[in-house]
């Protein structure tokens, strides 16, 4: 048997289940692919139904397929934008306009060459309830001369109430054949009923030259940037393109100033560069400084003991700077609140408000 | 490699199988048609995954190639182009040149390994049927019959027309919970206990294409294929168990009701404009002895509508509402019938509606669900 799901880089846990469940030949209908976003889940999906569907080496045509995610082999369920006058009767596509139509399609290419690809469509922010009707009436049709078929829905958490509950008696009692693969970082978003119907198979967080290795093979990056890059993605492939799209040394510098302002107390500095920084790229630019802010802070606690694995290596005279003049700040607390603000972002709460929080919070350090 | 073709036989071609084209898809390369030029013969193809079509002419070419081409301009050049002789130059740079006495056409094609897999009809599989029918006569079949196939994927099997081999012919069942066609076709017998539901895509186009020819149609557990003339239509069926209809039609409808089709039909399209406001869209039916009453009421705008329709009633009097859309619907494909029969029972009773008299080697059978009045 040809081993596709041996191809899965860093997810070895992951990968030892689920060979143990096609060896098993018991399939679960139904799996929820969680942990931290872009991981790998949507590569693992692919690979699970190759492995499934072919026992040896001689099937490219299939595969090529699956790669392509080629219906019926699979039906792919992303977030789309509502379309002019839609109602959940159309299909999902019937009423969207050209030009977004365009992009979808040209997404959907760059996605089927590259697993690790995010798809980015505006204005796509739900999968929306006439994509469930559509799994619904492909499923009602006779496809039993294909032994597997598999539907991927990326960013499950993003169905609304009425779709997931649209989706549940499917997922329940798909016909013979039908895999559900729904793909998502936040599973607390899903219905219990939904979560409970499903087989959670919880990715991790990719190591750094494993990340390192697919943004030099999936993204054509330059080896020495990836491996600079590669230690602040925090294991995700997500983070690691958000750096490489903002650029990685200017978003670096710009969290070392905010830092250096908010701890000197020059609040309206501070606050300014925060606002440029939106202004400039976008406020997705957010969350990523917090989570390099927090970077640096766990750099400056191993500097404290010792540890000499940095990964602000570039700006290691700032960490030196802080500790010697506020050695013994409790730092912990800190990261925890950075944390908290950060996950606060994903509640939509008001963005000026996070930010002067994250500004004022690192301030109080100096305050003695 | 080069071949020639008349632009009319081809874009006549083009247009029959066109339907099979779906028109806003994120699978792109579906909005194209495979070109395949194998032995002398141009056979091209058209799919959405769910049902293909298929159509070949002869050519003189000595090569075999395939290559995908984008179907509507094709299509479109072919039709603007009258009736002419066209010259096909396939290149080796992706470049369809089609020449004509006076111009010259250049259309970009995508190598054929770039299409989808193709439904096609499972020949080996068991169970594998040949039924041959009239065309016009499957034609009036799923005319009649698919009007009320559901559009709710909630019962999924409904969203087909139902065929069923029975000893007495071959029947054509549609409903979608609310109204039901029954139809038996008594001049086509096969020993065949498989039952099959056919997809509304298909029917659609079916209804294009269908003509006074004779069809070849070839069933198997998971496919159907009609062989019309030059075109083959392969669709995928509908899985699921279709439900048990049998058990909705009533047994007991005592009272018949016999109207002039034309007179009821347009009484019940004057009262949809007093009831098209409403959710339910009612209207009443009192029915005495040789007079029914038809009225509709806007409440939300006080405006109403009343009518009487000779009848010939044998039953008690009843007062009974129906949605007006259901029954219009119903009538209207009725039309060709000079008197109809309501058969009912009583106001919560599922009405049969039936021809006076039947057609030869058929018989039709409609059902509407009365809705509830609140007096």
């Amino acid at each position: 048997m040809y081993d596709f799901l041996k191809l899965v880089p860093g997810q070895s846990k992951v990968v030892q289940i689920l060979d143990k469940i096609v060896s098993s030949q018991q399939v679960p209908h139904a799996f929820l692919f969680t942990g931290p976003q872009n991981v790998g889940q949507h590569y693992t999906a692919k690979q699970l139904l190759k492995s499934i569907l072919i026992k040896d080496e001689s099937n490219k045509s299939i595969e090529f397929k699956i790669d392509k995610l080629d219906d019926p082999y699979i039906k792919y369920v992303i977030p789309l934008p509502r379309g002019r006058g839609e109602t959940p009767d159309d299909l999902p596509y019937q009423k969207i306009s050209d030009v977004d139509l365009e992009i979808i399609i040209n997404e959907l290419k760059e996605k089927s060459d590259n697993p690790y690809y995010e798809i980015k469509i505006e204005n796509a922010n739900a999968i929306k309830i006439n994509s469930i009707r559509d799994i619904k009436k492909n499923l009602a049709v006779n496809y039993s001369d294909l032994k597997f078929r598999m539907i991927i829905i990326e960013d499950a958490h993003l169905m609304s109430i009425e779709a997931q509950n649209a989706l549940l008696k499917s997922l329940e009692e798909p016909p013979e054949g039908i895999i559900f693969i729904l793909i998502t970082h936040k599973p607390e978003l899903l219905l219990t009923t939904i979560y409970s119907r499903c087989w959670e198979v919880q990715f991790t967080s990719l190591a750094d030259d494993i990340v390192e290795d697919i943004l030099v093979t999936r993204f054509n990056v330059e080896r020495s940037t990836a491996s600079e890059l590669s230690p602040f993605a925090g294991g995700s492939i997500h983070t690691a393109v958000d750096l490489l799209k903002y650029g990685f040394e200017e978003i670096t510098d710009l969290t070392i100033n905010i830092l250096r302002y908010s701890l000197g107390r020059r609040y309206s500095t501070a606050i300014n560069l925060m606002q440029n920084a939106i202004d400039e790229f976008s406020k997705e630019i957010i969350p990523i400084i917090i989570t390099l802010m927090i970077t640096w802070f766990n750099d400056v606690q191993k500097h404290r003991s010792s540890n000499s694995k940095f990964h602000f290596i570039g700006h290691l005279d700032t960490i030196e700077k802080y500790n010697q003049r506020f050695f013994d700040s409790e730092i912990d607390q800190v990261i925890f609140t950075l944390q908290n603000l950060k996950d606060k972002l994903d509640l939509n709460i008001n963005l000026n408000l996070i930010t002067l929080n994250v500004i004022f919070k690192i301030a109080s350090i100096g305050i003695r | 490699m080069e071949f020639k073709v008349n632009s009319k036989e081809l874009e006549k071609l083009l247009t029959k199988i066109i339907p099979a084209v779906p028109t806003r898809t994120p699978m792109s390369i579906l909005e194209n048609f495979l070109f395949e030029i194998k032995d002398g013969s141009l056979t091209i193809n058209a799919t959405d995954l769910e049902i293909s079509m298929k159509s070949s002419i002869n050519i003189v070419s000595e090569e075999n190639v395939s290559i995908v081409v984008p179907a509507k301009l094709t299509h479109d050049i072919l039709k603007s182009l009258g009736d002419t002789t066209v010259y096909f130059e396939i290149t080796q740079n992706g470049k369809l040149n089609l020449k004509t006495d006076n111009g010259e056409y250049s259309i970009s094609y995508l190598d054929a390994q770039e299409f989808p897999e193709i439904p096609t009809f499972p020949t080996n599989a068991d169970d594998i049927y040949e039924i041959t029918m009239n065309g016009l006569e499957l034609k009036y079949a799923l005319d009649i019959t698919s009007f009320a196939m559901s559009k709710e994927e909630m019962r999924p099997a409904m969203m087909g027309t139902y065929l069923q081999f029975e000893s007495e012919g071959l029947r054509f069942v549609a409903t979608d919970g609310h109204r039901l066609v029954n139809l038996l076709k008594k001049n086509v017998k096969a020993d065949i206990s498989d039952q099959y539901v056919i997809p509304e895509k298909a029917i659609s186009v079916l209804q294009k294409i269908l003509d006074e020819k004779d069809i070849k149609i070839f069933l198997s557990k998971t496919h159907m294929s009609f062989k019309l003339n030059d075109i083959e239509l392969i669709t995928r069926l509908i899985g699921q168990k279709y439900p048990d209809y049998k058990s909705v039609i009533p047994l007991e409808n005592e009272f018949d009701l016999k109207l002039k089709t034309k007179d009821i039909h347009t009484a019940i399209k004057r009262m949809m404009l007093f009831s098209s406001t409403s959710s339910t869209k009612r209207v009443k039916f009192a029915i005495t002895e040789n007079n029914l009453e038809i009225s509709a009421e806007d409440i939300d705008m006080g405006n109403s509508g009343k009518e009487s329709v000779m009848c010939e009633y044998n039953g008690n009097p009843i007062e009974i509402g129906f949605n007006s859309q259901y029954v219009n619907d119903i009538l209207s494909h009725l039309t060709s019938e000079k008197e109809i029969i309501f058969k009912l029972h009583s106001a919560t009773k599922a009405v049969i509606i039936v021809p006076s008299e039947s057609k030869e080697n058929q018989e039709l059978m409609m059902l509407v669900m009365p809705v509830r009045l609140n007096n």
